[in-house]
C-alpha cells in the first residue's frame, strides 16, 4: 500500500534531505511539500496526505501549534514533529498532540520506524 | 554543483543576510522580542542546514551562538555590542566557508582546524575539569526524562539523540571513558536498526514526486544559468543587427514596386518584435537592489565606528528590480558617496548637538523604479555642503579661474566637486581621502548609461541620486588608432582584421582597392574618412617600396559587401554601453555612440556601413 505523505519545512534544504530519505525508504509514496503551516493547511485540505512530517522551527506559526490544529481536524493521521530542540516541554506537547517527536537532523532508523508504525496505523485504521 | 550543496548555499547565505540584518537592528532595540526571535531562528536553521550537510564545524558554531541568543532570550545574558561582534564573527566565518564551498564545490575538509568562533563556554563551566557544573547536570537531566517518556514510535530516535547529547557532554567535560561507553551503545543501537529498516532497492525514479515538487512550489520562477541569459541577450543582440539589415534594403527599395511595400510592413513588424523581444530577454537579466544594498549595513557600520560617529542606516525600496550589469556595478559608487556623507557630511557629536539634532546620524539608502528608469538615492541628514567651501577649494586646488567663479551659478557651483582632483577634505582621512574623489563616482554611474544628480539643504543635509537606465544593452567594440585618436567599432562589424604589404593595393579608378580571399574590396584609410589629420611615417604613400606593412579593418560595408578600412594600429576589445549622440552630434552619419572608457575618456563609437556610404565609398555607390 502506498500512502501520500506531506512535508512541511521553511527550509527547501531540509524538504530535499527528508525526500531524499523517503525515496530510498517508500520509493511507491506521493509526495508533497509545503513551505510553512499555511501552504500545509491548504494541501491537508486539498490533497488529503495520509501522514505528515513537521519541522518544529518554522517563522510563523511554528509546527507544535500546527501539530495541534492537525490533530483536532484529522486524529488519526499519523503526524511526526522534527526538531533539534529535544526539550521534554516540546516531546510532551508533541506526544499530546498526536504526533511522534523526531530528532533533527532527521537519520534514517528514526524516519523507518516512524514510517513503519505510521503504516500499521494506517491499515488499522 | 549537487543539488543539495547548491541548495545549501543559497539557504546559508539567505540565513546568514537575515541573522546579520537581525543583529544589527538589535544593536539599536536590544528590546525587539520579534527581531531577537527571528535572529535566533536564523541560527538555528543553519546549524540544522550545516546537520543535514554533516558540516560539524558549522554546526558547532552556530550552535554555540545559539546557545548566547538563547540565554540573551532567557534574560540571562546581556545583548550589547560585544555578544554582537560575536554572533557577527561567527557569520563572518560561515561567509568564508560559504565561499569557499562556491569555489571548491565541496565541504571544506580542514574546518574543524578552525578555531570554533563565539564558541566560549560560560564562566561556570571553564573552571569545572572535574566535577560537571549544574548546567551540564541538567542537560543529562534532560536526557533521562527523554528516555523515561512512554515508549512510542519516536522512542529509538529519541533514545539515539539522548545518547548524542550526553556523549558530547560528558567528553566536552573530560569524562572520555564514560562518553565512549555510550558512544559504544549508540553504534550498538544503529547497527540494531541499520539492516532491518534499509529496504535492500535502490532508490527508483521518483516522478511523481518531482511532480508534485512542481505542484507544490510556491514561486512560479525558474533558476537560469547566466551564461544562458547572456547568450539569449547576444542572439537578441545579433537578431538587432539583421533587423537593421533590413530596414536599410527596405529603405532601398522604396517606393519601387508592391514588393517594397510588403518588405516595408513586414519590416516595421520586425521592429516592434525585436524591441519587444529584446525587452523581454533583458528582464529575465535582473536583480533586486537587495543585492548590492545588503552589502552596507556591516560596512556602515564599520566605517562609523572607526570615525566615532554613530550612524543607522535605513533600507528603502532594497526590492526594486534592474538589470544585473548595474546592480552589480554599483557597489564602489555607493560605497564612495556613503563614505563621504559619513566623513564630510555628518557632523561631528558637538556640533549636531549644538543644531538640536539627534546624536545618531541617519543614512537613507532609497531604491526606486521611475519610468524606464532605476532610481539610487543615498539621503543623509547632515550639515549639507557648504557652496562656499567648494568654490574656495575649487580656486585653491586651480580646478577653476577667479573669473569663471565670480560667474558660476549658484547651482552650478556644488558640481564643482564632480571635478577630478577635488577633495574637500582639509586632513586625508583614512575613510573617503584615497585620491578617488566624486568623479569616479560619477564616470562609474555614466559607464552604465547613468547620471548622477546632488542636492543639499544646508545645515539639513545631502541627497545624492544616481538616475540609471533599467536594462543596458552590452556592445562588445574593437578599438582602433587613426589619425592620433582612438575610435570603437562594435566588434560584430568587423569581419577580420589584417595585415598586408603595401603594394598589395591596388589603384581602382580614382579610388583604392585589395583582393582579399578572391574578392575585390574597397580599401579606405579611416583617418581620411573621418577627416583628421595624417599622421605621418606610418601611410603608405607610395606602394612601389612595398616593404610597409599595413594594418587594416574587414569591415561589413552593407548589402552583405566588405570595405578594408586601414588604421594605424588595433587596439582592445572591450564590452560598452552605447550611448546614442546628444545635442549638435545627434545626426552625426557614421557614429554609433559614445562610451565612456575606464579611465573616463568619451570613446567615440563608429558605424562603418553609415560611415561608409555618407562618405559615397560604401557599396551602394561604389
Amino acid at each position: 500500500m502506498t500512502y501520500k505523505i506531506l512535508i512541511v519545512d521553511d527550509s527547501k534544504l531540509a524538504r530535499m534531505s527528508v525526500a531524499k530519505l523517503l525515496s530510498g525508504l517508500r520509493p511507491g509514496w506521493t509526495r508533497l511539500e509545503a513551505a510553512n503551516a499555511d501552504e500545509a493547511v491548504k494541501i491537508v485540505t486539498d490533497s488529503e496526505p495520509d501522514v505528515v512530517l513537521l519541522d518544529f522551527n518554522m517563522p510563523g506559526r511554528d509546527g507544535l501549534d500546527l501539530a495541534e490544529e492537525l490533530h483536532k481536524h484529522r486524529p488519526s493521521m499519523p503526524v511526526a514533529l522534527i526538531s533539534a530542540n529535544v526539550q521534554v516541554e516540546i516531546v510532551n506537547r508533541a506526544g499530546n498532540a498526536g504526533a511522534t517527536f523526531l530528532p533533527k537532523p532527521l537519520v534514517e532508523e528514526a524516519l523507518a520506524t516512524f514510517l513503519t508504525d505510521a503504516e500499521r496505523r494506517l491499515a488499522a485504521a | 554543483m549537487n543539488e543539495f550543496l547548491e541548495q545549501f548555499l543559497i539557504e546559508s547565505r539567505e540565513l546568514v543576510e537575515q541573522a546579520t540584518a537581525d543583529l544589527l537592528a538589535l544593536e539599536h532595540a536590544p528590546e525587539n522580542r520579534a527581531v531577537l526571535d527571528s535572529a535566533f531562528r536564523a541560527f538555528h536553521t543553519l546549524k540544522g542546514a550545516a546537520g543535514i550537510m554533516d558540516f560539524t564545524a558549522m554546526a558547532r558554531s552556530t550552535h554555540a551562538v545559539e546557545d548566547l541568543l538563547a540565554a540573551v532570550r532567557a534574560g540571562a545574558q546581556e545583548l550589547n555590542a560585544g555578544t554582537v561582534n560575536q554572533c557577527l564573527a561567527c557569520l563572518d566565518q560561515i561567509t568564508i566557508w560559504l565561499d569557499r564551498i562556491e569555489a571548491e564545490d565541496a565541504l571544506p575538509e580542514d574546518a574543524e582546524a578552525a578555531p570554533p568562533v563565539a564558541n566560549e563556554p560560560p564562566p561556570a563551566a571553564t573552571q569545572a575539569a572535574s566535577a560537571l557544573p549544574a548546567d551540564a547536570i541538567e542537560v543529562l537531566r534532560e536526557q533521562l526524562a527523554l528516555i523515561a517518556l512512554p515508549p512510542d514510535a519516536g522512542f529509538f530516535g529519541r533514545l539515539g539523540a539522548a545518547g548524542k547529547v550526553c556523549r558530547n557532554v560528558l567528553s566536552h567535560f573530560d569524562y572520555h571513558p564514560e562518553a565512549a561507553d555510550i558512544e559504544t551503545a549508540l553504534n550498538l543501537l544503529k547497527a540494531a536498526f541499520a539492516p532491518a529498516e534499509v529496504p535492500p532497492t535502490t532508490p527508483a525514479p521518483t516522478t511523481p514526486a518531482a511532480e508534485a515538487d512542481a505542484a507544490s512550489a510556491p514561486a512560479r520562477s525558474l533558476r537560469v544559468d547566466v551564461a544562458r541569459i547572456e547568450d539569449i541577450v547576444n542572439l537578441t543582440g545579433e537578431l538587432i543587427v539583421a533587423k537593421n539589415a533590413l530596414t536599410h534594403i527596405v529603405q532601398t527599395l522604396d517606393n519601387q514596386q508592391n514588393l517594397g511595400h510588403d518588405l516595408q510592413a513586414l519590416s516595421t513588424r520586425f521592429n516592434r518584435l525585436t524591441t519587444g523581444l529584446l525587452r523581454a530577454v533583458l528582464a529575465t537579466r535582473v536583480l533586486p537592489l537587495q543585492r548590492v544594498f545588503q552589502r552596507f549595513p556591516r560596512l556602515l557600520r564599520e566605517i562609523a565606528t572607526r570615525l566615532d560617529k554613530p550612524v543607522r542606516l535605513v533600507i528603502i525600496g532594497e526590492a526594486t528590480e534592474a538589470d544585473k550589469v548595474i546592480v552589480e556595478a554599483l557597489f564602489e559608487p555607493i560605497l564612495h558617496v556613503l563614505r563621504n556623507a559619513i566623513d564630510h557630511g555628518i557632523e561631528p557629536g558637538a556640533q549636531r548637538l549644538a543644531a538640536a539634532k539627534p546624536a545618531t546620524a541617519s543614512i537613507t539608502l532609497r531604491g526606486r523604479r521611475d519610468g524606464d528608469q532605476v532610481v539610487v538615492e543615498i539621503e543623509d541628514d547632515g550639515n549639507g555642503i557648504d557652496p562656499a567651501a567648494i568654490l574656495e577649494t575649487a580656486l585653491r586646488r586651480r580646478l577653476i579661474t577667479p573669473d569663471a567663479a565670480a560667474q558660476l551659478p549658484e547651482a552650478e557651483i556644488l558640481n564643482l566637486i564632480f571635478l577630478p582632483g577635488f577633495s574637500t577634505a582639509r586632513e586625508v582621512s583614512d575613510i573617503s581621502g584615497r585620491g578617488v574623489g566624486m568623479d569616479a563616482v560619477r564616470a562609474a554611474v555614466e559607464r552604465l548609461g547613468g547620471r548622477v544628480l546632488l542636492h543639499s539643504r544646508p545645515g539639513t543635509g545631502t541627497t545624492v541620486s544616481f538616475l540609471l537606465p533599467f536594462t543596458v544593452m552590452m556592445t562588445r567594440v574593437l578599438t582602433l588608432h587613426a589619425g592620433g585618436q582612438v575610435f570603437g567599432v562594435p566588434l560584430d562589424e568587423v569581419a577580420e582584421t589584417v595585415k598586408l604589404p603595401a603594394d598589395r593595393i591596388l589603384p581602382v579608378g580614382g579610388t583604392e582597392a585589395i583582393i582579399l580571399h578572391g574578392r575585390t574590396i574597397p580599401f579606405l584609410r579611416l583617418d581620411q574618412l573621418l577627416g583628421l589629420p595624417q599622421q605621418l611615417g606610418l601611410a603608405a604613400e607610395n606602394p612601389a617600396t612595398g616593404s610597409d606593412m599595413l594594418n587594416a579593418a574587414i569591415v561589413q560595408a552593407g548589402g552583405g559587401e566588405l570595405a578594408a578600412l586601414q588604421v594605424d594600429r588595433f587596439g582592445s576589445q572591450l564590452d560598452v554601453i552605447l550611448k546614442p549622440m546628444e545635442g549638435l552630434l545627434a545626426g552625426m552619419p557614421g557614429v554609433a555612440g559614445s562610451t565612456l572608457t575606464g579611465d573616463g575618456r568619451v570613446l567615440i563609437v563608429l558605424e562603418p556601413r553609415d560611415l561608409l556610404r555618407s562618405s559615397g565609398s560604401g557599396h551602394a555607390n561604389a
